[in-house]
């Protein structure tokens, strides 16, 4: 009789062990499904690869960003008008050029002068 | 009745394994998931995000007045700039102390977006630029731009860029960030042989790192 008692209590135990089992066995789907939302991080990425270094990310941005650049500018800014003065092959020249002339002019009327003295006498 | 009784034990052993069986799977199934959002975060929001949480949050438009970098001895007045005719964008005045110029078409300093300044780096007959040594800037230097308003953005570099005028990178300098940057922009390189100007452009990127003021 007590070995029946217990055989049944057994029994009993199993059968709620048994539910317990399919009871997990169904969480363990809900934990699958969690296993998809990391496929929804996927998704994520993609976005951010789709960045693929950026491209993404700048036109999501142009909706949200009222603050960023508007026109933007064509070309390369002009920012250096080079120096005048210092090591500028072409500006040496062009003082040599200009002290040799006067140089001339000078010379020139230093002749003309002298040869008019010595024609006066 | 001793028969019945190893009935339900071996009723029992084998209940038990099953539960064991069933529930190891969810855990390996957990690691993966795991391992799926790492790698996510690894490949893309690792990088902004992280980023956007160490970056100070935009502070309010106020036009800059005056920049300063303390390592190329910079500390200049700075002016508005538009856009020329032409469409490229204008420049400071050829004129001793030529200051450096904000190109109004972009954020203020310290505003989410590229917020563009640019300066000479020589000015003909008047001698150095204000920009003379913007290509000696190294990763980390400070540039703080004073607001008028009185508030103070202070940006770090990122990297100093020199590229030749003709292949100038329009989109990275003008082109929409997520966080308050700055770009700071003159000529440099070699001389065109025939006398005119410079032959490139040197390009410092820089984010934002504080503010206060």
């Amino acid at each position: 009789m007590r070995t029946t008692v217990v055989a049944a209590l057994a029994l009993t135990c199993a059968a709620v062990l048994g539910g317990a089992g399919s009871a997990f066995a169904a969480s363990s789907p809900t934990a699958a499904p969690s296993v998809s939302s990391p496929a929804s991080g996927p998704s994520a990425s993609p976005s951010v690869a789709g960045g693929t270094g950026g491209a993404g990310a700048p036109t999501a941005q142009p909706s949200a960003a009222p603050s960023q650049v508007g026109s933007v500018p064509s070309g390369a800014p002009d920012t250096g008008v080079p120096p005048v003065t210092a090591g500028n092959g072409t500006d040496a020249t062009a003082l040599g050029a200009e002290i040799g002339g006067a140089v001339l002019v000078a010379g020139a009327g230093a002749f003309v002068l002298r040869r008019r003295a010595k024609a006066r006498g | 009745m001793a028969r019945l009784a190893r009935v339900a034990a071996t009723v029992l052993a084998s209940v038990a394994l099953t539960s064991a069986c069933g529930g190891t799977p969810a855990a390996p199934a957990g690691p993966p998931v795991a391992s799926g959002v790492a790698a996510t975060g690894a490949d893309s929001p690792s990088a902004a995000p992280t980023g956007a949480v160490a970056a100070p949050s935009p502070i309010a438009r106020s036009v800059p007045v005056r920049l300063l970098i303390p390592s190329i001895g910079v500390d200049t007045p700075v002016i508005s700039l538009g856009l020329a005719p032409d469409g490229t964008v204008q420049v400071p005045p050829i004129e001793a102390n030529a200051p450096a110029g904000w190109y109004r078409g972009s954020p203020t300093p310290g505003q989410t977006g590229p917020s563009v300044i640019l300066a000479h780096v020589t000015v003909g007959r008047y001698g150095d630029g204000a920009f003379l040594h913007l290509s000696r800037l190294k990763v980390g230097d400070l540039v703080t731009a004073r607001l008028r308003d009185g508030a103070l953005a202070v940006f770090a570099v990122d990297r100093v860029q020199t590229v030749a005028k003709a292949q100038f990178p329009t989109r990275a300098v003008y082109g929409n960030v997520n966080r308050p940057e700055l770009r700071l922009i003159t000529c440099g390189g070699p001389r065109d042989s025939t006398g005119g100007g410079y032959l490139d452009n040197v390009v410092v990127y820089a984010s934002l790192v504080s503010s206060g003021g």
